[in-house]
């Protein structure tokens, strides 16, 4: 039999049916978190599962009002998306209180950035997150949708509600700025092409 | 073309996104650009790093858990209150209260504690918790998110 559209699926979970909404859990569950987890760039596993389950929350709690134009997939991470910037306005905010209050702000956490999210080359892969993490949210969220989720630009457009061309501008921006910070790393991988870029 | 206008285009030609027509100006320009050619391959080199980003895998059970909360209607709220605790103060000290929150907002404003600074940030589920509990009440935690939202936007 074959496995069933995900947007029938969605569907039926917008009348309440939880086993269609448990086979989109399981389906896209993995894919939320890891885009969680790099959207924010700066969170552990932890905290990326927990966004996750909000997010998942809030999908089951909106899925009668999907309409099947969207991917369903699309439609999840654009609820993550939010979800994420939130969170991140949120923790911004909590940092500004705690200051005025006279409180502490929470010490980084060791769990951050971990061997369990490294590749084994450790220093490279924490100057590609930390490089990442510096971009603005939206150039950040299309380098991860365009590079690890493979999207079109079309379908980026669509999670973050924009145009194909503002994407385009997004990724340049946002590559050009990786160029810079990573050329310590980058360097012993570069062709050997010389050259600088032009200002003409 | 000019190079600027090139190496707008590198992305979306590297990502197979720009037109018939656009692809030809721009190969044009690069066939001829050394430097241009040059920071085309940079920018893949770089893109190229940025993939080897691994992102870890969901711990066992993480999918069942979120099917616990769909059931139980609740996101990962939890009972730490130490957030909402800063916005309800008690009545005598609502005064110095009102003055922490426009210190704070200020200090949000000009970006003094803004997380975006690459460095690791303090995450824990609690602290999911605590904000999952702050934005599902629809009172003064919801009115600070939306106003700050209109301060970025």
């Amino acid at each position: 039999m074959p496995a069933a559209d995900d947007a029938e699926l969605l569907l039926a979970a917008g009348r309440g049916d939880r086993n269609a909404f448990g086979v989109l859990v399981e389906r896209y569950h993995r894919t939320v978190v890891q885009f969680v987890y790099r959207f924010l760039a700066d969170v552990d596993r932890d905290t990326a599962e927990d966004l996750t389950q909000d997010v998942f929350v809030k999908a089951w709690e909106a899925a009668s009002g999907f309409e099947p134009r969207a991917a369903v997939l699309t439609w999840l991470l654009r609820i993550a998306t939010n979800t994420g910037l939130n969170y991140r306005r949120w923790r911004r905010l909590r940092r500004a209180l705690s200051l005025a209050s006279g409180g502490l702000v929470s010490a980084p956490d060791p769990k951050a950035g971990s061997p369990e999210g490294r590749p084994a080359r450790a220093d490279e892969a924490e100057r590609v997150r930390s490089a990442v993490a510096q971009l603005p949210p939206n150039q950040r969220a299309a380098i991860v949708l365009r590079h690890f989720h493979e999207m079109s630009y079309k379908d980026v457009a669509d999670v973050l509600e924009t145009s194909v061309p503002a994407v385009e501008s997004l990724l340049f921006r946002a590559r050009r700025t990786l160029e810079r910070e990573l050329r310590p790393v980058a360097s012993e991988h570069w062709p050997q092409v010389s050259g600088e870029p032009g200002a003409e | 073309m000019r190079c600027k206008a090139a190496q707008q285009m590198i992305s979306a030609a590297q990502d197979g996104e720009l037109g018939v027509d656009r692809r030809a100006a721009f190969q044009a320009h690069l066939d001829g650009c050394a430097a241009c050619r040059a920071f085309a391959a940079r920018v893949a080199v770089a893109a190229g790093l940025v993939v080897e980003w691994e992102a870890p895998e969901p711990s066992w059970g993480a999918a069942d858990r979120v099917m616990n909360a769909v059931t139980a209607g609740t996101g990962s709220r939890g009972a730490a209150r130490e957030w909402l605790d800063l916005l309800r103060p008690a009545p005598l000290g609502l005064s110095a209260a009102a003055f922490a929150l426009g210190v704070a907002l200020t200090v949000f404003a000009n970006g003094a504690p803004a997380s975006d600074d690459g460095s690791p940030e303090a995450g824990n589920g609690e602290q999911v918790a605590e904000y999952s509990e702050a934005v599902s009440n629809d009172s003064i935690e919801t009115s600070l998110l939306a106003l700050l939202t209109e301060q970025e936007e």
